[in-house]
């Protein structure tokens, strides 16, 4: 499967689902999309199925990004193409906030920011014990580093020598307030990771043979959790809203909707 | 019926709205002109807060300590140690939920002088669903010593109760809602804190209603007084210290109560009222709406208000069939 054009399909299809949704967290989940296409269509093994014991888990740490993942858990089959339109609706079954309870396949119900690695940790201790080649992968925002719970699971991980957990960060350089450097600077960021016992990776995160690489060799790694520096750009692929934080959330016009849509297409 | 404190008298459809993040700004814009030690801090949510005016007014009064409410807390303790006046804003689900131990600990054990708002309170949080509507940030609020709590009916009261707090020397925390509201009071109002208003005499029935839902019993009470149920309602924009004598006032008169929240029924006014209630051994039957020990959901306000019966039909709906 030619990865770079699925996840440029999956991104077309996220655009229209949020806007037509009423709008949403445009910017970081157009910045998450190659990523998940990778884990969903070609790392992670899902092959027995969403209640298979031993498959991979996945936790979006950064919750307001559901739209791609239930993108492509519609696509996947594993949820039903027409609840896409649910998505946000009164009533719906589809939260913005990915809902483990709501929907099939979310490993972790997130929206409160910091959380997701800490439960991630919890999960892969557990699953250490029993199925040692099954792996747990976190998706995190930059902006949700600031929260201090994070290090808190990153010491934690390294204790346990969790190498079955493979942290991927979402590396958009941007939170609601402004750019990361301006609000909080997480650099020397790769440093941080490294000081915390962690194997770090850094990659481009729209490039999906290079996130394809660089996680198997994360997989590959043993004795410490490995963290994947993905840079991005957050609201990626629309003209208006890429690399530009003010677009973290919002609501377009039809017009602008028209432009976006020219735009990923041009990209395709 | 007669209206007992200065709410508009010609009804709630041509009650003037404002929007609660504006009066926040602005509000801290004309509070910060003269207390000069008046600071905002903020967590990465400056822009659902709306205190940009004040950042755009006093550009070095501003902190932003970026996605760590924990850390928001704390911080604000330390400035208010030294002699600043903090109001520190995030949603309120995290301010109450993530930061508590903070605001035991940091603020109110040390009796710091720390103003905390809790935006997009309750079911104002509207499509960002269950993680991030607050059901219990009263509750906890309430439940710490030393803080004073609020949760105001409108724009006018929001900022009255902003210039209160910044001058009153305490933990305060206040609930911001998200949106735009009736002004039910009237320009020459006073707020005057930990004094319940009654907007209406009445034998009937006594509405007990806090925050948003006080706009929403306005409008019950118009239909009510049409259909001749006389309503005694009481406004209650400060959750503590409670008004004792305003619900015992209450239930001279009546004998059955309704009280309203956008909140959980669990811990905050309906709570505080069943308190006062025993505590005075009176008699009286009382119904509590508002979340019925569960979490909102991704929807508007108007659907999850309709649903969950605290909006003014599903207050109307309650008193006719009491
Ligand atoms: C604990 C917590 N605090 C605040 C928020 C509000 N919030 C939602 S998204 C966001 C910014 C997230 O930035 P980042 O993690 O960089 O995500 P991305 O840019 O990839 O969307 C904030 C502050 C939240 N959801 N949880």
């Amino acid at each position: 499967m030619d990865l770079q054009k699925k996840a440029a399909q999956l991104r077309t299809k996220t655009f229209e689902v949020i806007t037509q949704a009423g709008g949403g967290h445009y910017g970081g989940s157009l910045s998450a999309v190659e990523i998940m296409t990778v884990l969903y269509y070609d790392v992670m093994n899902l092959s027995g199925g969403i209640a298979a014991k031993d498959r991979d888990r996945f936790i979006l740490c950064k919750g307001h990004s559901g739209p791609p993942l239930y993108v492509i858990l519609a696509d996947k089959g594993f949820i039903a193409e027409e609840r896409l339109k649910e998505l946000d609706q009164n009533g719906g079954s589809l939260p913005k906030h990915v809902d483990r309870l709501k929907v099939q396949g979310i490993d972790y119900s997130s929206g409160s920011l910091g959380q997701g690695l800490s439960v991630a940790c919890g999960m892969a201790a557990s699953l250490k014990e029993k199925y040692p080649d099954t792996r747990v992968y976190a998706l995190l925002g930059d902006g949700e580093c600031d929260e201090g719970q994070v290090w808190e699971a990153a010491m934690l991980a390294r204790q346990y020598q969790l190498d079955n957990l493979i942290g991927i960060v979402d590396y958009n350089q941007c939170q609601i307030d402004g750019r990361t450097s301006q609000v909080i600077n997480l650099e020397p960021f790769a440093d941080k990771w490294r000081a915390f016992g962690w194997n770090v990776l850094e990659c481009d995160g729209h490039d999906t043979n290079a996130l394809q690489k660089t996680i198997t060799q994360a997989k590959l790694h043993h004795g410490q959790p490995t963290i994947i520096i993905a840079h991005t750009k957050k609201g990626r692929g629309v003209s208006f809203m890429e690399d530009n934080y003010i677009w973290h959330s919002g609501k377009i016009t039809q017009e602008q909707f028209e432009i976006g849509l020219r735009d990923l297409e041009g990209r395709g | 019926m007669r209206l007992v404190c200065g709410i508009w008298k010609e009804g709630a459809e041509s009650m003037e709205k404002r929007n609660t993040n504006q009066t926040y700004g602005e509000t801290l814009v004309r509070l910060g002109e003269t207390r000069k030690n008046l600071v905002v801090v903020e967590a990465d949510l400056m822009k659902a807060s709306g205190s940009a005016a004040f950042v755009k007014a006093y550009p070095n009064r501003q902190y932003n300590v970026g996605i760590a409410e924990q850390n928001l807390i704390g911080f604000s303790a330390g400035l208010a140690a030294t002699g600043k006046i903090p109001f520190a804003s995030t949603f309120a689900c995290f301010a109450a939920q993530r930061a508590c131990d903070q605001a035991v600990n940091a603020v109110a054990y040390n009796n710091f002088n720390v103003k905390i708002i809790g935006t997009s309170a309750g079911l104002t949080s509207e499509k960002n669903g269950g993680t991030h509507i607050s059901v219990a940030d009263l509750a906890i609020y309430r439940a710490i010593p030393r803080f004073q709590v609020f949760d105001p009916g409108d724009a006018e009261e929001f900022a009255q109760v902003l210039e209160y707090a910044a001058d009153y020397v305490g933990p305060v925390y206040i609930r911001s809602n998200k949106g735009d509201f009736p002004v039910f009071h009237s320009p020459d109002y006073q707020f005057k804190p930990s004094v319940a208003e009654v907007l209406q005499d009445g034998a009937d029935v006594g509405l007990i209603t806090t925050g948003i839902t006080t706009n929403e019993g306005i409008q019950a009470c118009q239909e009510l007084n049409r259909k001749g149920i006389e309503v005694y309602h009481l406004h209650m924009g400060t959750i503590k210290p409670f008004d004792e004598q305003a619900v015992l006032d209450c239930v001279s008169k009546v004998k059955k109560i309704v009280t309203v929240e956008n909140h959980s029924i669990i811990g905050s006014l309906g709570s505080a009222v069943a308190e006062v209630l025993a505590k005075h051994g009176t008699q009286a039957k009382l119904v509590q709406l508002g979340l019925r020990d569960c979490f909102g959901e991704t929807a508007t306000l108007d659907y999850m208000m309709h649903k969950h019966g605290i909006d003014a039909s599903g207050i109307i709906e309650t008193i006719t069939q009491l």
